[in-house]
């Protein structure tokens, strides 16, 4: 499984592009230009593009509430993502969605769902659909700690294992549902031990490293290709900012924030790109400017698209 | 700056006018008090004068159109002025208009209309049976509603107006061999439309019944002729001092200026006196206020003025309402006696027949006097047999003996 | 022209559509060598094994799983065995299918059909004879149907499954064994059209579902009362077709809403409303009638469950109290 300098580049830039993106996202929330709230998934960027780069174009990923993360490892164009955030007419859904419904149809992203465990059957759909028309596609169903406990969850598992559905779903366990602690919310210590129901494979990662995630997202799709089935993959992991833009986080110590971010997905990255490949620190400093550029035309692009109209309340209701 | 002209209230009932004609044309200059255009209202046609100087930069509404009252017509001001937010104004306006050939605008009675804003009340009906309705211009308190809880349906309005143009057929029998060919039909519409309403809503609320007196004329007619060889250009006639003599009475029997409104009697303060005056469509009955409180040749003059008026459609609907009893003269006609239909919502009309040598016994003796029958059409509600006759007797009182005329 | 069972109208316009799009698949409980609990799969799984997936009893994870095929092209068809069920996958009927197209700014389109027998009438007591397809017609974003012959069945089942919206069918229990007139070749039923079921002058009575037959039959008796009806099946309260009720309404001047659902915040209350609004108030000769299920849970006892809903008889008597005859 030997991944390309390419690859890697790639990889680096997305992490590089959630985090710069998700940073701007907070400069303007509390600049107050953003309607309504966000789900900031900084420091979970290892997750994302670790399992999305296991992935073909044309594969499908169902994502969460904190989407914004899968959404650009999935490929996404920054520029339409901001103007959704924005509220515009360019965004991604012309301003009708907002942060928790970005969908892409164009990269195969089947969309962030503001109901907890909103993606879980859907995927679990998505995925069936595939093994019926047979077009070898596969679906990846992101989901948080908090959704494992969700009845559909039970279901959608139970048909995926049954029907040996060509999906894997990623549990990103970041330790809290909202301020509930996996340990208060869950009977088993590991969300993977489930999987053990479902007749599935259940495999934990270090979800802060993108190494390790890419490798065990790799080998369930590939698995999940040849028609052997879903897995469902567990990647410990941990937001950094509150769970959404109004959460003061009582609920962890500031101390249990500074262990994690010591544990920083891009800072780790950049450290084996370094002992184990021959990309240099310049390389790695130029994208980090590109991307800070590309944050900023996204901005200025969201920032002078057009509103939508009032007269087009009623659009989209039906197709 | 340009303004909007609106229909102008003509009156105290008036809710919209027909616009006749447009006494000046777009771009015309106009000055402030010359007349700008005629308005018809149920009854009347009238001149409007231009409440601004300038031109008239737009016509709103053409001639034929019933517009509401308040509603835009015309827009005046400067040569070249731009009234294209004066134009979007008024549209927003003009589509509450009424729609145009609606002739027929309910007559209502001033007080009438008074009373039932303080009090509303209103008919039982169904949504259709209104609009039907009020298509046709009938009153629907006039129709006995058939539904649950004497609720008006359509069937009601439609049976009521299927009755009313059975009796606009000619009555004369035909051979029963030949088919039978109307030359005209005339629809009960306009002041056709609202006799026909107002007098069979009379007859069917207010029971009527009739007193009839013999009044000898002698004095009275001499003395006509002394006052009109005095006066020059206007005339006492017998109408005037009728009109006179009964607001000298009413003044005394206060119950004869009264309407019924919601189970009360409601008496007026003001006596004025209508006088039917018959026209080609219709009769109209113009209105002399305050009667008890003018001279002889100041109702006499009145008098004339408002025949003319009426004759040539142009009276206001002020002069032609808010009467307090009505004098209903045909002995022009060779008339002896009648009985007159109550003119609501008055409660007694004078019916007036012509005056006739008649031979009489006075003092023992056979002598000839001009008599002159009248009949008072009471309204059994309000008023009772003897105050009728005493309110009669009055009258006859006063013509017999005018000098009570100049107290 | 055949006659057929309303079952067998069904069964035909599924296999039709499985046959004429490869997108087009089904899923639910007991729909394989079972035939669904009213058998309207029977004799299907012979032949289209690959198109009935038979699930384990999880109808939020049915309906989520079909969301999800939708979205990525297919056009599954869901059966949930009964109506009363719907409560369990609500989340993915009115959060997810209702508004994906709508959040996403058109990007998704959610192709696909629940079909759910509802009604009272079989006793099934309180969980499994509700009459509730109001609920969803509240809901922007779906459609909502209810045939009630075999014609309808067949052609609004075809629409549903071509329409590229979520579509909740509703088949009433009690018209299964229904026969009417089916034509050989293929049809649709559009969906958003009510239709005069019979010509008459002196009232509407609009109806949906059981309550067309009932309606009918209704008219029927009230010709010998010198009442001449005019029956409107609404066929679908998603959208609604105002247009036909509305020139109805105005020819007759009298209406009698007749619905299977219990009354209060029900479907009717929503045509009376849009007749209330619209130019047919002017044309109102009776106050509007609504007969309706009464506000009970559905019970168990025959005759009891019998004065739950509206039937024939009752209809009868509403428009004679109408007529005072």
């Amino acid at each position: 499984m030997e991944l390309s300098k390419e690859k890697l580049l790639w990889m680096y830039q997305k992490m590089v592009e959630i985090r710069q993106f998700e940073l701007k996202v907070d400069e303007l929330f509390k600049k107050n230009m953003i309607w309504g709230t966000c789900h900031l998934y900084v420091g979970e960027e290892a997750t994302a593009v670790g399992a999305c780069a296991a992935l073909n174009p044309d594969d499908y990923i169902t994502s969460t509430h904190r989407g914004h993360g899968h959404t650009i490892a999935k490929g996404a164009d920054l520029k339409k993502m901001m103007a959704e955030l924005l509220g515009k007419e360019t965004g991604y859904c012309k301003g009708r969605g907002g942060s928790m419904h970005i969908v892409d149809v164009s990269t195969g992203n089947l969309g962030a769902n503001g109901i907890v465990a909103g993606g879980i059957p859907i995927a679990t759909g998505a995925a069936l659909a595939s093994k019926l028309k047979k077009d070898n596609k596969v679906t990846i169903c992101f989901f948080g700690d908090g959704a494992a406990n969700e009845g559909v969850f039970h279901e959608s598992l139970n048909m995926a294992g049954l029907w040996k559905l060509p999906v894997v779903y990623i549990c990103e366990n970041n330790l809290y549902g909202m301020s509930n602690p996996v340990s208060k919310s869950t009977a088993v210590k590991d969300i993977a031990q489930r999987a053990e129901s479902y007749n599935m494979p259940g495999v934990i990662v270090d979800g802060n490293d993108i190494v390790e995630v890419y490798k065990a997202v790799k080998e369930a799709v590939d698995r999940a290709r040849r028609g052997e089935g879903a897995t469902l993959i567990e990647s410990k992991t941990y937001r950094w900012l509150g769970h959404s833009k109004s959460d003061p986080r009582v609920y962890r110590t500031r101390e249990e924030e500074e262990e994690w971010k010591k544990k920083d997905p891009i800072k780790r990255f950049e450290k084996y790109l370094e002992e184990t490949t021959d990309i240099t620190k310049d390389e790695l400093e130029e994208i980090n400017k590109k991307v800070e550029q590309e944050i900023e035309e996204a901005y200025q692009f969201a920032i002078n698209s057009p509103d939508p109209r009032v007269e087009d309340l009623a659009k989209y209701v039906y197709a | 700056m340009a303004n909007i002209v609106t229909m102008p209230k003509l009156g105290m009932t008036m809710t919209s006018g027909k616009i006749t004609k447009w006494l000046k044309n777009e771009g015309e200059r106009v000055a402030q008090g010359e007349p700008l255009l005629e308005i018809e209202t149920d009854k009347v046609t009238m001149e409007e004068e231009a409440s601004f100087s300038g031109v008239l930069l737009k016509i709103l509404a053409k001639e034929g159109e019933t517009v509401q009252v308040n509603q835009p017509i015309a827009i005046i001001g400067q040569q070249g002025e731009n009234i294209e937010d004066l134009l979007k104004q008024s549209n927003v306006i003009e589509e509450q208009k009424e729609p145009q050939q609606k002739e027929a605008v309910e007559a209502k009675e001033p007080i009438l209309e008074q009373q039932q804003t303080l009090k509303p009340t209103k008919p039982r009906a169904t949504p259709v049976a209104r609009k039907i309705a009020k298509e046709h211009g009938i009153d629907l308190t006039q129709i006995k509603g058939g539904g649950p809880s004497g609720r008006i349906q359509r069937k009601d309005v439609e049976e009521y107006l299927k009755n009313l143009q059975q009796k606009q057929l000619p009555i004369q029998e035909e051979p029963k061999s030949q088919p039978v060919t109307y030359t005209k039909t005339i629809p009960l519409v306009g002041m056709r439309g609202i006799i026909a309403n107002k007098m069979k809503q009379s007859v069917n609320t207010a029971p009527h019944y009739y007193v009839t007196m013999e009044i000898n004329m002698e004095e009275i007619l001499k003395l006509k002729d002394t006052l009109n060889q005095k006066l020059q250009d206007t005339k006492i006639t017998i109408n005037t001092i009728l009109i006179k003599a009964s607001s000298i009475a009413i003044k005394e029997y206060p119950i004869i200026n009264s309407f019924v409104q919601d189970d009360q009697i409601i008496l007026k303060d003001q006596i004025n006196i209508g006088l039917a005056v018959a026209l080609e469509e219709g009769l109209i009955v113009p209105v002399i206020r305050e009667a008890d409180k003018k001279g002889l040749s100041e109702i006499a003059y009145e008098e004339r003025q408002l025949i003319e008026k009426a004759r040539e459609g142009k009276l206001t609907p002020d002069e032609y309402s808010g009467g307090s009893f009505t004098i209903s003269n045909l002995g022009m006609f060779d008339v002896t006696r009648f009985t007159a239909i109550i003119n609501q919502p008055e409660v007694a009309i004078l019916a007036v027949g012509k005056i006739k040598d008649t031979p009489i016994v006075q003092n023992g003796q056979i002598g000839i006097k001009p008599i002159m029958e009248v009949t008072l059409s009471s309204d059994h509600r309000v008023i009772d047999g003897a105050v009728a006759a005493k309110f009669s007797k009055r009258i006859k009182e006063i013509l017999e003996d005018p000098l009570q005329l100049m107290l | 022209m055949t006659e057929k069972l309303y079952i067998d109208a069904l069964a035909e316009a599924i296999r039709e559509e499985f046959d004429r799009d490869p997108n087009v698949f089904m899923m639910g409980e007991d729909i394989g060598i079972y035939g669904g609990a009213f058998g309207v799969t029977k004799g299907m799984y012979e032949k289209y094994k690959d198109k009935l997936i038979e699930t384990p009893i999880s109808e939020a994870g049915i309906v989520g799983a079909a969301v999800g095929a939708a979205l990525v092209g297919m056009r599954p068809i869901v059966e949930i065995m009964f109506s009363d069920f719907l409560t369990l996958p609500m989340e993915w009927i009115v959060n997810q299918a209702a508004k994906l197209r709508y959040m996403t700014g058109g990007q998704l389109k959610v192709p696909m059909v629940i079909r759910t027998p509802m009604g009272s009438g079989t006793g099934a007591a309180a969980q499994h004879s509700q009459s509730f397809p109001a609920i969803f017609a509240h809901i922007p974003g779906l459609k909502v149907v209810m045939p009630a012959t075999p014609y309808d069945v067949k052609g609004l089942l075809k629409a549903a499954v071509r329409d590229d919206n979520p579509v909740l069918f509703f088949e009433h229990k009690l018209l299964y064994w229904t026969k009417g007139e089916v034509p050989e070749e293929d049809y649709i039923v559009p969906i958003g059209k009510a239709e005069i079921k019979r010509e008459g002058k002196d009232i509407t009575i609009i109806a949906g579902s059981i309550t067309v037959p009932r309606s009918l039959e209704a008219a029927e008796e009230l010709k010998t009362y010198g009442i001449d009806a005019e029956v409107i099946d609404i066929k679908s309260l998603s959208p609604l077709d105002e247009e036909t009720i509305v020139k109805s309404v105005i020819k007759t001047g009298k209406i009698l809403i007749v619905e299977d659902d219990n009354k209060n915040y029900g479907w009717g209350a929503e045509v009376l409303s849009k007749l209330v609004e619209s130019e047919a108030f002017d044309y109102l000769d009776y106050p509007i009638q609504r007969l309706a299920g009464k506000n009970v849970p559905i019970p168990y006892n025959p005759q009891l469950e019998r004065a739950a809903v509206p039937q024939t008889e009752d209809i009868v008597q509403k428009v004679r109290s109408i007529f005072d005859k």
